[in-house]
């Protein structure tokens, strides 16, 4: 199978810092892969240089076989991306954005018009559709940028803490829907500090430690590990596995 | 006791960099150079007209100034960084509005230095004249700060007495610039006839009657604003804030379908048709005040020559100050292209040359308007030719300026200061091209 994306040694510093050291993943179709890390650890650094945002200081980084910095508009084809500090076309309704999204893409309008439709009422702005994005809450910003993102189905979602400020119904349903996204045959890659919600929704985890990757596990090798009386849970794993395994038995003795 | 207002300034003041300041430094004279060669050596000066073509020009790009500060009077009060970091924080109203005075009167301060040397050459020529015009600039844009603080303060208060109307504080706000902007001209033109009336020999009244106005609207503006703004800033504030969030427009709960349709229509072919669409709707529903304020400008500029036809002839400067207005309000929405071209753009499959396409096609559109308007204000009430020409140029001037500002800055993320800059000289050098 071939896959969705590929990062090779990746480095990226800002000036002495190093944010991600020589980091590799190959993320296949079906995959939806949870990216874990402290904060500061270059998650979003990863997903913006992915995002062909962020400029990369060695290694490379393709998408379904486009290289983003030499085929930037093959690449940016196959791929969605939500970024953490939200920054959306205020002065566009959001239908107007969905709209927008979809013709760039290149969606034919028959369908475009229907996908749009099925987008607001996944994440609830059918009766937001005709007001400006501007006067939008926090969590209603949020969903109209994820569902720019899957405007036109991409390949690849990338959702940078997108679930930030959601309300219970709408993780749920967007949650569910993103599962059978993926088991169409797409990918996902989503950042979250709430590891429940992403146990639930990943088959792979990632953890990501001061720009390096320290674990790589499938849903089965975590549930393994689940049922260790160590490691009782995915937050005891990534614990663990971030260094701090001691933070888990001052917990226990207390 | 910390001093509220100076810390405020440390953490916040512009600090320029050592470049910057060696730059401003070497543009000074330059600024004395152009004026030599454009402004000129001899005044003009005619009994009838003791200040001359000086004291013309003084007033002119003073009246400008005005209308800038008066806007900018505004984002410094509500809108600026520093007043949505400081709202949730236990600061004294009245520390903050001296704070913010000290960074007007600043900023005055430093305008007035390059206004020095512009006005150096002629300084050596007719000294009496060249020291008027200096001392125009000042003094004009103090009152108009003080103007525009007492109007914006006063418009706050009422909006916050008439909460339940709603739409009352959106339309107050956006027409308080405006209403200071009127009172800063009406006393900018006071403070040119003092300085008429102190150059002719005789009118001693006129200029103490003058001068007695225009102190004495700075004095009412300065102790009417900071009473009510130290007791009700807060207030004022939150109010603001509520109106700022809201756009200006007529159906501001839901806009219509006809952008929608238009995006749509473009066809997946035509991207560039799509984002232009975008681009459009999102820049009239930005800046609707810039576009209202530009046509009352056009039509401001066609009465002052429905009034004196042949001040065409003898001041072609009119249409050159004027041209410099359009080319700043619409290269606004290219420069925030931070805040119309979000990031999410540039993740888009979409190739560098059509974004420059669709932007270029959107600022054609968005022009247009006000280009043929300002071409209609010079030429109906001139009936002539040569005024629509010279509206045209304005046209011209505008594409020109945004063309350079594209072909020397690139498509993507626009750096703020500089392309404010950038602008600044195109204006400068479009406005002295269109005197010519
Ligand atoms: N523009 C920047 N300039 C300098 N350093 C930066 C910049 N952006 C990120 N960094 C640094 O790079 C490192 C990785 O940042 P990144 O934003 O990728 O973290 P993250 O894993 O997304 O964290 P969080 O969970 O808080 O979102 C951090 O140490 C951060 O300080
Ligand atoms: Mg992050």
């Amino acid at each position: 199978m071939k896959p969705i994306l590929e990062i090779t040694e990746l480095t990226k510093s800002y000036g002495r810092l190093t944010a991600v050291d020589a980091l590799s993943m190959t993320i296949k179709p079906g995959e939806a892969v949870a990216f874990i890390g402290q904060n500061g650890a270059g998650k979003s650094t990863t997903m913006r240089a992915v995002a062909g945002l962020a400029s990369i200081d060695t290694g490379s980084i393709r998408i379904c076989g486009h290289d983003i910095a030499s085929e930037p508009v093959e690449a940016r084809q196959h791929f969605g991306y939500v970024s953490q500090d939200l920054d959306l076309y205020n002065y566009l309704t959001g239908e107007e954005f969905l709209m927008l999204v979809a013709q760039i893409r290149g969606c034919a309008p028959g369908d475009s018009e229907s996908e749009i439709q099925a987008l607001l009422e996944l994440c609830d702005l059918n009766d937001a559709r005709k007001r400006l994005i501007r006067e939008y809450s926090g969590g209603m910003a949020r969903k109209i940028a994820m569902a720019g993102a899957l405007v036109g189905s991409p390949d690849l979602v990338i959702l940078d803490e997108s679930f930030v400020g959601l309300d219970p119904e709408s993780t749920y349903r967007i949650g569910k829907f993103l599962k059978s996204y993926v088991a169409q045959g797409r990918a996902i890659l989503i950042s979250s500090h709430i590891l429940d919600m992403l146990h639930a929704m990943c088959n792979r985890f990632f953890i990501l430690h001061h720009g390096r990757c320290v674990a790589d596990y499938s849903l089965n090798e975590l549930d393994e590990l689940c049922h260790s009386p160590e490691t009782p849970d995915i937050t005891a794993v990534y614990l663990q596995k971030t260094g701090q395994a001691g933070l888990i038995r001052a917990d226990k003795a207390f | 006791m910390t001093n509220v207002p100076r810390v405020l300034g440390k953490s916040f003041g512009i600090r320029p960099t050592r470049g910057q300041v060696i730059g401003f430094a070497c543009a000074l004279p330059a600024l004395a150079v152009l004026s030599y060669f454009f402004v000129g050596t001899a005044s003009g000066a005619i009994p009838e007209h003791p200040g001359g073509d000086w004291l013309e020009i003084a007033f002119w790009l003073t009246a400008i100034a005005t209308a800038f500060l008066s806007y900018l009077m505004m984002e410094l009060l509500f809108r600026s960084r520093e007043v949505k970091l400081l709202a949730p924080w236990p600061v004294h109203a009245r520390d903050i509005l001296n704070y913010q005075l000290r960074r007007v009167f600043s900023w005055v301060a430093i305008t007035t230095i390059p206004w020095v040397f512009f006005w150096a050459p002629q300084l050596f020529c007719e000294p009496s004249i060249a020291l008027l015009c200096i001392s125009l600039w000042p003094a004009g844009l103090c009152v108009c700060a003080a103007l525009a603080l007492a109007v914006l303060v006063y418009t706050g208060d009422m909006a916050t007495e008439k909460k339940g109307q709603a739409g009352f504080g959106i339309m107050a706000f956006s027409m308080a610039p405006a209403i200071a902007l009127g009172g800063s001209l009406i006393t900018t033109l006071l403070l040119k006839l003092l300085a008429e009336a102190l150059l002719k020999p005789g009118f001693i009244d006129a200029a103490l009657t003058a001068a007695g106005i225009t102190a004495g609207a700075f004095a009412v503006a300065m102790f009417y604003a900071s009473r009510v703004y130290k007791k009700r800033y807060y207030r004022i504030l939150a109010c603001f804030m509520d109106n700022d969030r809201i756009v200006l427009n007529a159906e501001y709960d839901f806009v219509g379908d006809a952008t929608y349709q238009a995006i749509s229509r473009a066809g997946a072919h035509s991207k560039t048709r799509a984002l232009s669409c975008a681009w459009v709707a999102q820049c009239r529903r930005k800046f609707t005040l810039s576009s209202i304020l530009v046509i009352v400008c056009e039509l401001v500029l066609a009465a002052s020559y429905l009034h004196s036809p042949e001040s065409l002839g003898m001041t072609a400067l009119r249409p050159g100050c004027f041209a410099i207005l359009p080319v700043i309000v619409f290269s606004h929405p290219w420069l925030s292209v931070s805040r119309l071209a979000p990031e999410q753009l540039r993740c888009l499959p979409l190739r560098e040359d059509e974004a420059l396409r669709a932007r270029l096609s959107a600022c054609i559109r968005l022009v247009t308007v006000p280009s043929v308007l300002a071409g209609l204000a010079v030429a109906v009430p001139t009936a002539s030719a040569h005024g629509l020409g010279a509206g045209m140029l304005q046209g011209v001037a505008v594409m020109a300026a945004l063309f350079l500002i594209t072909a020397l800055l690139g498509y993507h993320a626009v750096p703020g200061r500089r392309s404010v800059l950038f602008t600044g000289a195109c204006a400068l050098f479009f406005a002295i091209v269109a005197i010519l």
